[in-house]
């Protein structure tokens, strides 16, 4: 915002109280309210006035503060914003990063409203860009490059960010700090199609994404210890999906694992498999979290992937190709 | 007999017996003496000009030619809607508002508006709007953004534009495309304003307005009374519109050109002067049908049908300009029709460019002939 004057941001709660999870605390102080805007509580609004603004130049950045509350909006997504440059032949547009904090392994709070685990009503959209960091130095440059993809080629980005990673600091355990980031310097981003790869082993890839990378990168060193060299694949770009880096990445493995923490049927481990089946030969495998709403309360993680799962998948995995 | 060529039978039986359609309430002389007579006459040429399009993309159709035949028959009278705004005020569309594109049209040089949309109802690629991706009334030139407009979805964004105008002027982005002064203006039809995407947006104008936070932003709800096979309750728009907080009330009819326009450019001057939103209620009828396969009489009494055509805007606007002496039927209102719609009686006959053939024609490039109407 300091370094582009056109950026605007608006939602429920953005400004005064810094977003429903505190990520733009303390802006309103610094850009005012005519930056940081407050809105009422109608998702349409939100999205209406961020198109709006989009078509008189500004770079806006609304929040929806779940993704369950982008449903009942999602025809501004869907039916406007991204149709606007296919109906114009290119000459209007209304960029944007929709930023939505979303899906599950949320401790203590949600259900099946707040911990939606499901992206399928972006999938399919055309044109549009679905970025989903899984640390949070990643997060900032990828939103350094959300924003580059808005202004310079006036895309409609939707930047979901896991809401169970906002708070982690450690990976194995209490107090390790293995979660814990710096902040990357400005002209540091990540590149739109540019996966993330941790690891080299080449007996297991495990290709996720989001709170997925964090519980396989818990898993690696177990994998390890079993004798499984592993590289972790996150895919960081959910739309368009990154077939050619993730081809790359994953040559020379002897076996993938697609682990994904939305539900089944409409996750992005459909495409994965697809994709996998129809350009490699390497053997591929998908967890996913069941067809099932989220529970509120002990069981709010009983259909997602864990640690456990995916360690047990990619021993069958391993197993029966080894 | 197909509607259309009904209505059109009827305009030209009418005027020749000069039996057009008793006033309503009619303009008073102020009201026609805020439009001048050559500006009166062009909102006339871009009703009819709209008209002949529909009858065009009938006709195409029939021919494999076209691809979408919802018109804008009975809806004309937003072109004195748009005479009331500047051409600068991005206007988010009904997609009834052919005429109001047309009369746009009018105010920006260089245009060749009727071509334009006949390249659109062909979805040729050449189309300046959409590249032949859908029929879709919008312009770059004309500060039109097209989009589909079916079910008020396009009420939010314009709520948006409407709210960067005042957002600009804090802080003008480098590509800021809208003026300072300017106004937004979208519209839409009596049945989508139930719609709750029209209602939430409604809402936050209000919502805006009432916190003295800078909206200019024109709503305009094209009456017809009903939608596709429904009837909207009768006084149902004005009494759900007219005391909302916030948001200033006007009420108009389209039939009348001239009342039309003075009553929009009161809202506009409003809108405009006080950047606050104001909703205008303009009536208007709907001929033909809601598209064209849709049979209304198999919803509709024959008699209410009828009396809907019986209040054919171009027939208002014919007696209006010969009561106030800015055009006569015949030599002039009469021969405009007939010079511009001459398709309604045989699509593949008369006129210099019969609809079978307008893609063919130059090979692409607008003749000029056709550039002109």
């Amino acid at each position: 915002m300091l370094q582009h004057g056109e950026i605007v941001m608006m939602g429920e709660d953005v400004g005064r109280k810094g977003g429903v999870y505190g990520v733009t605390q303390k802006l309103h102080q610094r850009f005012g309210s005519d930056r940081m805007i407050d809105t009422l509580l109608d998702e349409q609004s939100i999205l209406g006035l961020a198109i709006g603004m989009g078509h008189n130049g500004f770079v806006p950045m609304p929040e929806i503060q779940f993704l369950a509350y982008l449903h009942n909006a999602e025809d501004q997504l869907r039916g406007e914003a991204a149709t606007l440059p296919f109906f114009s032949n290119g000459q209007f547009t209304n960029p944007m990063v929709l930023r939505i904090a979303g899906l599950g392994y949320q401790k203590g709070f949600g259900g099946h409203f707040h911990n939606d685990n499901s992206l399928a009503v972006l999938r399919d959209i055309p044109g549009i860009v679905i970025a989903c960091p899984s640390d949070g130095a990643e997060a900032a440059m990828m939103l350094r490059e959300a924003v580059r993809l808005a202004r310079e080629e006036q895309r409609v980005g939707v930047f979901v960010e896991p809401i169970a990673l906002y708070p982690m600091r450690d990976l194995h355990g209490e107090k390790d700090g293995g979660w814990m980031r710096h902040y990357p310097a400005p002209d540091q981003s990540i590149a739109l199609g540019e996966v993330g790869q941790h690891g080299a082993g080449e007996d297991l890839a495990i290709v996720t994404y989001g709170n997925g990378r964090y519980l396989s990168a818990q898993a690696q060193p177990e994998l390890e210890a079993r004798g499984i060299t592993s590289r972790i694949v996150d895919l960081r770009w959910l739309a368009p999906l990154p077939a050619e880096a993730l081809i790359a990445a994953t040559r020379g493995c002897k076996n993938v694992l697609i682990v994904d923490e939305c539900r089944t049927t409409g996750s992005q481990s459909e495409a994965l498999m697809a994709l996998f089946a129809e350009q490699s030969d390497i053997a591929t495998a998908r967890i996913a979290a069941e067809d099932c709403f989220i529970a509120t309360g002990p069981a709010y993680a009983a259909t997602l992937p864990s640690k456990d799962s995916i360690l047990a998948a990619a021993l069958d995995l391993v197993g029966e190709n080894a | 007999m197909d509607r259309a060529q009904i209505v059109h039978q009827n305009f030209l039986d009418r005027v020749a017996a000069g039996a057009l359609p008793p006033k309503g309430a009619a303009a008073g002389a102020g009201e026609k003496a805020g439009l001048a007579p050559e500006t009166a006459v062009a909102i006339y040429r871009a009703q009819v000009l709209s008209r002949a399009l529909d009858i065009t993309s009938r006709a195409m159709q029939k021919a494999g030619q076209g691809f979408y035949t919802i018109g804008s028959s009975g809806h004309e009278g937003m072109a004195a809607v748009a005479r009331a705004l500047r051409p600068d005020d991005m206007a988010f569309l009904h997609y009834r508002d052919a005429a109001f594109q047309i009369a746009r049209a009018d105010q920006v040089p260089g245009q060749r508006i009727a071509w334009d949309m006949l390249l659109s109802f062909a979805c040729s690629s050449e189309d300046p709007t959409s590249g032949g991706r859908h029929k879709v009334l919008g312009s770059k030139a004309l500060m039109i953004p097209p989009q589909t407009s079916t079910i008020a979805s396009h009420l939010p964004k314009a709520v948006g534009a409407a709210y960067s105008i005042g957002a600009a002027k804090r802080h003008a982005p480098e590509h800021r495309i809208l003026p300072h002064d300017g106004i937004v203006m979208c519209s839409f039809g009596d049945a989508s304003a139930n719609h709750s995407t029209a209602q939430g947006a409604i809402n936050t104008a209000a919502w805006t307005s009432v916190q003295s936070i800078p909206l200019p932003l024109l709503f305009v709800c094209e009456d017809n009374g009903i939608g596709i096979s429904t009837k909207t309750p009768k006084g149902w728009i004005e009494t759900s519109m007219s005391a909302r907080p916030g948001i200033k009330y006007f009420k108009t009819d389209g039939l009348d050109l001239y009342q039309a326009h003075a009553v929009a450019q009161e809202a506009a001057d409003y809108v405009r002067r006080r950047r606050k939103p104001a909703f205008l209620h303009l009536r208007t009828v709907r001929l033909y049908g809601h598209a064209g396969a849709d049979v209304p009489t198999t919803y509709l009494s024959k008699s209410e049908v009828e009396a809907d055509e019986a209040n054919d805007p171009l027939l208002h606007s014919v007696r209006l300009l010969q009561e106030a002496a800015a055009l006569s039927p015949a030599g002039g209102s009469e021969d405009l029709y007939r010079d511009l719609c001459p398709r309604g009686e045989d699509p593949r006959r008369g006129g210099d460019a019969p609809a079978s053939q307008i893609r063919c024609r130059g090979g692409g490039q607008p003749d000029p002939a056709n550039a002109r109407l």
